[in-house]
């Protein structure tokens, strides 16, 4: 599996802002991310298709901010699963992506020390 | 190398202003041009005559009675200065870039602008020279830099990056002098007289930009000049300063109080300036900057030190670039870390930003705040990104904005739909930081044409009030003797076939009263013209003030008048004609030489006498007086015709 977050991009939001600006911004991740998660669960229980696409493309994008380059596939998927009304994988893909996102977080909170 | 004028004029390489300003050039040159050929070529340019109308509205005495037409403009500005600002504008629309590297056309227009202003502002204040001459100068003073730039690009970046950063004019000016042979300050007032600026001005700009120190020599006229672009240039090094302006508002002091300007009227006096630099800036392109703030009291030592330092050079600094005023941008994202990335790109490229989480909430923003430029995500809930361009496109507001659209996709059929929902541009997500910049300014520029072209629909609406009005007053002057006032032949033949047309319908039959003057030609004669044209004036008011209508008396000939009245039986006429013989023979006249009075005869007709034609009835009317003549004048004698009951 590939690394959970791509430092390159980490390395240029470093350059092209500072060294706060990915502070703040991975503390709004982490702020988002858990509740979001919590909120696609209930979703996915509830079968509600389109509550999935609209919190999956919301996640999606700001995964693909921070690098979190294969969190970013994961929730892609959701996302169109959701759309498509075609929920059959997206139990899986939700605790596949609670998993990746403990990944993710471990490996931002490394590249802030 | 060593450049000659005539020779560099002959080459035509110099900056030349072209169409309107050239035109107008070309009338000034000529000894017998008037002010309406300047008013039409100016008004040839929309976008100038704008510009011109904005200049004359900028004095004191315009607050009262602002200035509307470009006559009007011409008539307070004057020619001298007009073709000035003619000129000026014209170059500055042509000579925005250029290939000389080291030298910012932009930056140099700016400054101009800001010195023009200031040197206008300081010229009100001090009554050193007239305002728009100042203003003139101030935008002219530095055309021998951007001749340099223009004409030998390479040579004279060299010197400029030579210099940059000591900002020392004086280092500048000989370097110029070493490479060329002769300074930008010299070759500006060659191209200035060259252009049929008046030799004050030529002198006073020379002097200014070759830093000469020691203005009482000169003429008052030319010193108020001088020390009014000095001080002009003070304030415009503070306005364009980027970085620390402490330097730069030492110079301003000292400059200031070598002419009697204490700190606190100099600062109060800078900032109506920048504000007012900003304002042209915007009406010219320019990039302009808010003033840059005032340094507080711990750096007053340093102001003292410049302050005792005489010679500080107060000319243009070389190595000044303020960045130009960003737009504002709109950025929409419900995705809350996108949208603080977005927010943090485009505020450290230097736009203001405001922000909506939702499509409502950027809607709303977008009809209080009319942005330029919005960038906006996709797929948010609620209102989406595209019904939001839906939206805003349906309102004149919204349709001039430029709309950046953040997708997560360039799938073709996407694509479509979004440009089909009216946006101007898309950048993908997760975006590249400088290519959603480099978008951004696209969008910049294409908001910058599109308030531009606002401006000449604006100007252009605001001539054909202009010309309306311009019409009206036509069609009076066609119809008025210029010498009285009172309507001419044109308008009683017209006047008194409309009455005779309409007699049948109406109750009352018509009149007309003809009248001539008694021995007006001895009058002429023993007196003169002036005599002669003072009496008709004279008998003309006498007139007004005994006839209710008085639209309806008209001078149909030399001493000869005629009064229609369109409802009198030939009675009310008489008696009208009565009132006017008396109130003539009453009046004492003294004018011109001519002392005493004059007497009229009149004759009276009605359309009661006669059924045949208007032509008849003013015939008969026209044998009256001659009967009256011939009875001795100074009488009302009624046509000789039977009244038909």
């Amino acid at each position: 599996m590939s690394e959970p977050v791509d430092m390159s991009v980490i390395e240029s939001l470093k350059e092209l802002g500072d060294v706060e600006l990915v502070h703040e911004l991975v503390e709004i991740f982490m702020e988002d991310t858990p509740p979001r998660l919590e909120e696609l669960s209930k979703a996915c229980l509830e079968g509600d298709a389109q509550r999935i696409e609209s919190l999956a493309h919301s996640l999606k994008s700001s995964c693909a901010n921070l690098g979190a380059t294969y969190l970013s596939e994961i929730c892609r998927e959701l996302e169109s699963q959701g759309r498509e009304g075609e929920l059959g994988r997206a139990k899986e893909l939700i605790v596949l992506s609670k998993e990746e996102y403990r990944r993710v977080s471990e490996s931002l909170q490394n590249c802030l020390e | 190398m060593r450049i000659d004028f005539e020779e560099l004029k002959v080459s035509g390489k110099l900056p030349s202003p072209p169409g309107v300003g050239m035109a107008i050039l070309r009338l000034t040159q000529k000894d017998d041009y008037c002010i309406a050929e300047i008013a039409e070529a100016i008004q040839a340019d929309p976008a100038l005559t704008g510009r011109v109308i904005k200049l004359a509205n900028s004095s004191k005495s315009a607050m009262v009675n602002p200035i509307v037409s470009i006559e009007e403009a011409v008539k307070r500005l004057g020619v001298r200065t007009l073709k000035a600002i003619a000129l000026g504008f014209s170059l500055i629309s042509s000579y925005r870039e250029g290939v000389c590297t080291a030298f910012d056309f932009e930056m140099f227009w700016s400054e101009s602008l800001a010195r023009a202003v200031a040197a206008q502002a300081v010229a009100n204040r001090q009554h050193l020279a007239d305002p728009a001459e100042a203003y003139c100068c101030g935008l002219l003073a530095g055309v021998g830099r951007l001749a340099l730039a223009w004409v030998y690009p390479d040579q004279y970046a060299s010197i400029l990056v030579e210099n940059a950063d000591s900002g020392d004019v004086a280092a500048r000016l000989r370097g110029e002098s070493e490479t060329f042979g002769l300074t930008s300050a010299d070759i500006s007032e060659s191209m200035l007289a060259d252009w049929g600026f008046p030799a004050e001005h030529v002198e006073a700009i020379g002097d200014f930009g070759r830093g000469e120190q020691d203005p009482s020599e000169m003429t008052p006229g030319r010193r108020g000049l001088v020390s009014s672009l000095r001080l002009g240039q003070a304030i415009a090094g503070v306005c364009i300063q980027d970085g620390d302006a402490s330097g730069a508002w030492a110079d301003l002091i000292g400059t200031a109080e070598r002419l009697g300007i204490d700190s606190e009227s100099i600062q109060s006096l800078a900032s109506d300036v920048a504000a007012s630099w900003e304002d042209w800036g915007a009406v010219l392109s320019l990039p302009t900057q808010s003033l840059p703030a005032f340094p507080d009291a711990s750096h007053a030592e340093a102001e003292d030190d410049a302050h005792d330092d005489g010679a500080s050079s107060v000319d243009e600094p070389v190595s000044t670039t303020p960045s130009r005023k960003k737009s504002r941008v709109l950025a929409v994202d419900d995705e809350r870390l996108s949208l603080k990335l977005i927010r943090h790109h485009l505020e450290k490229a230097g736009h203001e930003v405001l922000v909506a989480s939702n499509g409502d909430q950027a809607l709303e923003i977008a009809m209080r705040e009319d942005p330029p430029i919005i960038v906006t995500d996709w797929r948010m809930p609620g209102m989406n990104g595209l019904d939001l361009v839906r939206m805003l496109r349906r309102y004149e507001r919204g349709r001039a904005t430029y709309i950046i659209l953040l997708t997560g996709s360039d799938d073709e059929e996407q694509v479509v739909e979004a440009f089909d929902a009216g946006i101007d541009d898309y950048v993908t997500k997760p975006f590249n930081p400088r290519v959603l910049l480099a978008r951004v300014g696209a969008g910049e520029r294409v908001a910058h044409l599109q308030e531009q072209v606002e401006e000449d629909r604006r100007m252009q609406q605001h001539q054909m009030k202009e010309l309306a009005i311009l019409n009206r007053k036509l069609k009076k002057a066609s119809i008025t003797d210029p010498l009285t006032g009172l309507a001419n032949r044109r308008y009683a033949m017209e006047r008194m076939r409309e009455s005779w047309s309409g007699i049948e319908r109406l109750p009352k039959p018509m009149a007309l009263v003809m009248i001539d003057i008694d021995h007006f030609k001895r009058v002429n004669d023993e007196y003169g013209h002036a005599a002669g044209d003072a009496v008709l004036q004279k008998v003309a008011d006498v007139f007004r003030d005994q006839v209710r209508h008085s639209e309806s008396i008209c001078r149909i000939g030399g001493e000869e008048f005629l009064v229609i009245l369109p409802q009198a039986t030939l009675e009310e006429a008489a008696t009208c004609a009565e009132r006017m013989r008396v109130g003539v023979a009453s009046a004492e006249i003294e004018a011109e030489g001519f002392r005493g009075g004059v007497t009229i005869s009149l004759g009276v007709a009605s359309s009661e006498q006669t059924d045949q034609s208007v032509d008849h009835l003013l015939n008969l009317s026209d044998a009256a007086v001659y009967a009256a003549k011939a009875a001795g004048r100074n009488r009302v004698v009624v046509a000789d015709a039977p009244v038909r009951t």
